[in-house]
């Protein structure tokens, strides 16, 4: 059995990191806007009058409501705080033994996009959550105890394990074959060929 | 993708899911997580005493002159550790296997919690302006990265089908 030295794989791992951690920080305001135009619609098509308007600053989403008076405070939601499972999901692939070929780089972009759709989610959570919790939004009555809890758990799961374990989960549907070394690192015993006794 | 995998995959969210629910369950986290919290809070006072910092500590709290953490679920290293629960037990092992597994894997884990919790206190003291990125980002990403590597390595020694881990 051959087995692959650890260390081009660490490497990559971390060439991974750093240009996932770039990517995530760098492009962090534009792809804000993506998540913010994929939620902003969920959020008011959820809403009996659509009041909600979403609007970034820096690298928050600030939550508008157009129904309450001017000077009502507008809760930011730090978007950073759910996208940096984009930086686990760039590790993972990095490590791929053939990173670059076809088939790594078309799992990555479409591992990415499914990431998309779990931040646009992560966001409608946390606006649901505040809506649940902060009276100063005027929507608290609109929630059972059951959906207050339900949003409560959602965001708070997300942000502990949930986010990072659903990058993980992204990761191992679409993870190429040859993943980390492919069957031929593994050992497994074979029998021994018989020999014919005379 | 094979059944397997994909039993996998439900196994490993079912278990993540119901192991979540256990521990942001009220009693559980106020007679379990918590305490577990402070502990981990006095491990790393000590350490930081050690290294001459002069720090006091006040439940899940690690204070001194310069600057005031709490550690809260999420950076207590028991998400990495339900990462890691969930793997093993979703992947065909003997129970002692998994069990060793768990043990030793949530040790290592803790181990490397302990040096994340003093760096992010040193960076809070003495570099406030990166705390926050090293916080959310850099040091939750390099748990679950260790949780995810003591998996694999422990699936490859121990597991029954190894193949499982490392071909699609």
């Amino acid at each position: 059995m051959r087995r692959e030295p650890i260390w081009p794989r660490a490497l990559k791992g971390l060439i991974g990191f750093a240009l996932g951690f770039a990517l995530w920080w760098g492009a962090t305001p534009q792809y804000n806007e993506l998540v913010r135009r994929a939620a902003e619609p969920i959020i008011r098509f959820s809403e009996t009058t659509p009041s909600t308007l979403l609007r970034l600053k820096g690298r928050e989403v600030l939550v508008v409501k157009t129904d309450l008076p001017r000077g009502t405070n507008r809760p930011g939601v730090p978007l950073y705080d759910l996208t940096f499972n984009v930086v686990l999901l760039s590790v993972l692939f990095a490590v791929d033994r053939a990173t670059f070929s076809n088939r790594n780089v078309v799992a990555f972009l479409l591992a990415l996009l499914l990431l998309y759709f779990v931040h646009v989610f992560g966001l409608v959570a946390w606006i649901n959550h505040l809506f649940a919790t902060d009276t100063a939004q005027g929507r608290v009555n609109e929630y059972s105890a059951f959906s207050r809890a339900f949003w409560y758990k959602a965001i708070y799961f997300y942000r502990t394990v949930g986010g990072l374990a659903l990058a993980v989960g992204i990761w191992w549907l679409l993870r190429p074959q040859h993943l980390l070394g492919g069957t031929e690192e593994v050992s497994t015993p074979q029998p021994r060929p018989r020999r014919n006794k005379r | 993708m094979k059944q397997a995998q994909r039993y996998f995959l439900l196994k490993f969210f079912g278990i993540l899911i119901g192991g979540f629910l256990i521990i942001s369950f009220g009693p559980v986290e106020r007679g379990v997580v918590i305490p577990f919290t402070s502990l981990l809070a006095r491990m790393s006072g000590a350490i930081l005493r050690v290294i001459g910092e002069p720090v006091t500590i006040t439940g899940t709290r690690i204070a001194s002159p310069q600057f005031a953490v709490e550690i809260l679920n999420g950076c207590n290293g028991v998400e990495a550790m339900l990462i890691l629960v969930a793997s093993i037990f979703s992947f065909p092992a003997s129970l002692a296997a998994r069990l060793g597994g768990v043990l030793a894997g949530s040790v290592a884990i803790q181990l490397l919690n302990l040096v994340r919790i003093v760096s992010l206190f040193l960076l809070g003291a003495y570099h406030r302006n990166i705390f926050d990125l090293f916080h959310s980002a850099v040091w939750q990403v390099i748990i679950i990265l260790a949780s995810l590597g003591i998996f694999l390595f422990w699936s490859l020694k121990f597991a029954k089908r190894a193949d499982m881990a490392t071909s699609a």
